[in-house]
């Protein structure tokens, strides 16, 4: 494990944190939970942060609103404007989003909403294995080692992004903010249920901020990080690996989210302060 | 014909109010500006001729998965005509919105013939303060606000209808108009830690007339 340590950024309700942990350990990295009542000055022990899933103060007034306003995600802001990266995993991106820092063309605007699901043929919370595939030229840091559709798996009610602004989505893509799409297995951009599972404006399945620093993502990359997780009857060449795998050896191999996480190891070691 | 809007809230904590409440208060340091923070969901028939009020109560009350009577309280008041097609339009709400209380189960609401601000002060149970008001706001969902209700047993099944959340912020303030403008600005999310309650990007809102003055009765 390297000396790397990212914090994982934990609120009443978050149900994810230890699976990040773990996840993160196994991409190397050391994961630390920070809870939501530590002093913000300890984030700067950290190289990066992950905002992990779960329901936040049980999604009261809206997903990620209450959590979005506390000192730690204004510590949060203070360190990602310094420069580090930061990921935050289905209610974590609703965190990010309702502080403003994803987009975050302007500090701490907020510019888009984590609606509820809404797609012909499914409404409301929705639980299911989907791909993903990054933007051809979207310059973020967790995804400059994605090359191909992978297969993740999404757990959310709210997970539809929308905006009310004119041509936000063009503005987007204009701006290469469009980091993460859900796709076919083939890797055509979801247009419908079930390969766009919420109804995201153009599938977006993940969007960066701040220069690609911070990726507000709606789907598990640590439900994903190893190849036992992949289901066996899934499509394309991870289904490939994962029936292929046998043995003993399956217990050790990387599944298709571990590179989401694993982008944290090009970081340098925070030394003390 | 005029609308009528059932007013539902829980007869216990709501859990929900007290945590925005909370966050103002504690997190975003307004404890000296605001002092209470109410919810009421809403459920609005349109045009609905007086005489069938008492029918859709009725089904409000006794038909719906969203009011359980052990475990909330309501009110039925009939609104002006229009008020759903201002909103559909123009996105504004218009004042004056509620006209006349014509059913609840909280008797002290009836007991005399109230105006209309008594009548929604005694509901949202604020105490009279100098210096504080009390701004209902509205906020629905964008895209479903116009949707029909859930549930079954209406007596008509093609109105239109709005549900929504009715938001009731008592503040300090110098002014009727200061009131009203402060409790937009901390209701409406515009960036982080400005506004809290209702998400632009997603919700429609609009204020129920002006804010409510709470000065105690002299004499």
């Amino acid at each position: 494990m390297s000396d790397i340590r990212i914090g994982v950024l934990q609120f009443p309700g978050l149900n994810c944190e230890d699976e990040t942990v773990r996840a993160l350990g196994f991409a190397g990295l050391t994961g630390e939970i920070v809870r939501w009542n530590e002093p913000g000055s300890r984030l700067a022990e950290y190289a990066g942060f992950v905002v992990p899933g779960g329901f936040s103060y049980q999604d009261r007034v809206r997903a990620g609103a209450i959590a979005s306003q506390s000192p730690l995600v204004e510590a949060l802001a203070r360190e990602v404007q310094g420069g580090k990266p930061a990921l935050g995993i289905c209610n974590g991106a609703q965190i990010l989003v309702e502080a403003g820092l994803v987009p975050g063309d302007e500090p701490g605007r907020v510019d888009v909403a984590m609606a509820r699901n809404r797609v012909e043929g499914r409404d409301g919370y929705n639980a299911q294995w989907v791909f993903v595939r990054r933007g051809e030229t979207a310059p973020c840091f967790f995804t400059e080692e994605l090359s191909e559709p992978f297969p993740v798996v999404i757990g959310h009610a709210e997970g539809r992004f929308v905006s009310r602004e004119p041509g936000f989505l063009t503005r987007m893509q204009d701006r290469e903010n469009r980091t993460l799409y859900y796709c076919t297995p083939d890797g055509d951009e979801a247009t419908a249920y079930p390969w766009n599972p919420n109804g995201a404006m153009g599938a977006l399945a993940g969007l960066h901020g701040l220069d690609g620093q911070v990726l507000a993502f709606m789907p598990h990359p640590e439900r994903a990080a190893w190849l036992w997780q992949v289901p066996e009857d899934i499509v394309g060449p991870w289904g490939d690996r994962r029936r292929a795998a046998v043995g003993a050896s399956i217990a050790a191999a990387e599944g298709p989210g571990l590179a989401v996480l694993g982008a944290f190891g090009r970081l340098q070691k925070v030394e003390s302060v | 014909m005029s609308d009528l809007a059932f007013l539902v809230r829980g007869r216990s904590v709501d859990l929900v109010a007290m945590t925005a409440f909370n966050t103002f208060r504690d997190t975003l340091g307004l404890g000296d500006e605001i002092a209470l923070l109410e919810r009421d969901d809403v459920y609005v028939i349109e045009n609905v001729d007086e005489g069938d009020a008492p029918a859709w109560i009725e089904a409000c009350t006794d038909h719906q998965h969203w009011f359980n009577p052990n475990k909330h309280r309501f009110a039925a008041v009939l609104a002006h005509d229009g008020a759903l097609e201002a909103v559909r339009t123009d996105g504004t709400w218009p004042h004056p919105w509620l006209r006349r209380l014509v059913q609840t189960d909280r008797p002290d609401l009836v007991a005399s013939q109230r105006a209309i601000d008594d009548v929604l002060r005694a509901w949202l149970a604020v105490r009279p303060v100098d210096g504080h008001y009390a701004v209902p706001l509205l906020a629905w969902d964008l895209e479903d606000g116009l949707s029909p209700l859930p549930g079954g047993h209406w007596p008509d099944g093609q109105r239109v209808r709005l549900r929504g959340v009715l938001w009731t912020i008592v503040l300090r303030a110098d002014s009727v108009d200061a009131a009203s403008a402060r409790a937009e600005e901390l209701a409406v999310t515009r960036a982080r830690r400005k506004g809290l309650l209702v998400h632009p990007h997603m919700q429609g809102y609009a204020p129920i007339g002006p804010a409510l003055a709470l000065e105690p009765a002299t004499g």
